[in-house]
């Protein structure tokens, strides 16, 4: 579940609460790849990847980190005429609202459409430009049962819906790389929240590479199959945009020790809260977190609103 | 090179590429060609499936240009372009290049071969054909 292990959480401690299992459960993560100056080792033969070292490893992929992403990026810029510009403008909007969080890794760092596609390519399509930030970094999130946040001297946030799906083990036996299980998750996030995404205000994606934020965009129902090309374009994600996306500058420029999972769920508390700042959105009261895993693989949605409710 | 991943259903596989062969499974109930092996067919489940060669042709589904090395042993090979290529007999499977990366497009008519000379582990290569 890689990355999106946090919003996979979300969903075992809120049913173990419901459950009566537990009153009170903590997710964190902490890692520092950036000070260990950590680098990828060739795979091991491993029983546990068995699929990814039989069939993958021979041809020389880039896995399990930038070559299934690569792979699903070429599928949807052939499929639908996708540009890197628009899968650049992901990266930039990021940088935007990086600007107003110093505690961003990019603070204080300009970034324009041309500065990304300038950057050298990795894995084609996909440039350095068009992959999440290497950091140090650290987060916990509590849950608690509704009762028990009632009398908590903090603003509760509450947990409306959430969905969960594993799609694939490697991509050699996906049947389709860029209708990705965000379909399944945030289908069934809305349905258990009783929303749909027009009902959202502020929202944070898993921005592993810039094109994960456009297949999900469209897995989850923001835009249809092949439009969130456009609907990034002409500033609706960047600050001060009809739609608010990633505001705490995301995976590509606030933070990312290994998994940013964690960190798409404390910005949307802490824009529900109203605690964001310069960045705040205005008026946010109901916020969606979607983290993206593994392969391309595993996909989990969380939808939050501002407030307490009744049991 | 490397040990072969501890992957007994794909042996017969294995030992094909070895031989410059393509053996993959066929279900002895339902008749379909299935890509990883597996004990049964993941169709139908029945148990029987039998090897056999078959043919490599078939169409890029999708691409990528590595432009790092994901291990020494390809460090030669840069850059050198991977594919998921879907074989007209029905599966998927993924390969490398063997030919300049330039020359590799997604939705082109190509055929898939076992490489003679693997880097790491029998694998396949591909190249585009004409149509």
């Amino acid at each position: 579940m890689g990355g999106s292990s946090f919003e996979f959480q979300v969903a075992s401690a809120d049913a173990a609460i419901a459950a009566g299992l537990c009153t009170t459960a903590v997710i964190t993560y902490a890692n520092t790849p950036r000070q260990d100056r950590r680098v990828a080792q060739p795979p091991r033969p491993d029983p546990s990847y068995i699929f990814r070292d039989t069939y993958e490893r021979p041809t020389g992929l880039l896995s399990p980190d930038i070559g299934p992403y690569a792979l699903a990026t070429d599928r949807y810029m052939w499929e639908f005429g996708v540009t890197s510009e628009q899968l650049a403008e992901v990266a930039v909007a990021s940088r935007h609202w990086a600007a107003m969080n110093p505690k961003a890794f990019r603070y204080g760092q300009p970034l324009t459409i041309e500065d990304v596609l300038a950057t050298p390519l990795i894995s084609d399509p996909l440039h350095t430009g068009d992959c999440c930030l290497i950091t140090d970094g650290g987060g916990a999130v509590v849950l608690t049962s509704h009762e028990r946040a009632r009398d908590l001297r903090t603003e509760p946030v509450a947990v409306l819906g959430f969905g969960t799906a594993i799609s694939h083990g490697v991509v050699l036996v996906s049947d389709d790389l860029i209708r990705t299980g965000s379909r399944v998750s945030g289908g069934a996030a809305f349905g258990m929240a009783g929303l749909s995404p027009a009902d959202v205000d502020v929202t944070q994606i898993y921005d592993s590479f810039t094109s994960t934020v456009l297949l999900t965009l469209e897995g989850l129902g923001f835009c249809g199959d092949g439009e969130a090309g456009s609907f990034v374009e002409g500033g609706r994600i960047r600050p001060g945009g009809a739609f608010p996306l990633n505001t705490s500058g995301g995976g590509m420029s606030y933070c990312h020790p290994g998994r940013f999972g964690i960190f798409l769920l404390i910005e949307a508390v802490r824009q529900l809260r109203g605690e964001c700042g310069e960045r705040q959105v205005a008026g946010a009261e109901v916020a969606l977190a979607h983290g993206t895993g593994g392969n391309l693989s595993s996909s989990a949605t969380v939808i939050m609103r501002k407030g307490a409710v009744d049991d | 090179m490397t040990d072969w991943p501890y992957n007994p259903d794909a042996d017969p596989y294995r030992d094909g590429l070895a031989r410059g062969v393509i053996l993959m499974q066929t279900c002895g109930a339902c008749g379909r060609v299935q890509f990883p092996p597996r004990v049964r067919c993941l169709r139908c489940g029945a148990a029987e499936v039998e090897w056999s060669e078959v043919d490599g042709a078939g169409i890029v589904y999708a691409k990528t240009v590595n432009r790092r090395p994901a291990e020494e042993a390809f460090a030669a090979l840069v850059p050198y372009a991977v594919a998921l290529v879907d074989l007209d007999v029905g599966v998927r499977v993924m390969a490398r290049a063997g030919v300049a990366a330039d020359q590799v497009q997604t939705g082109g008519r190509v055929v898939v071969y076992p490489d003679p000379e693997p880097p790491v582990l029998p694998g396949l290569l591909f190249r585009p054909v004409a149509g």
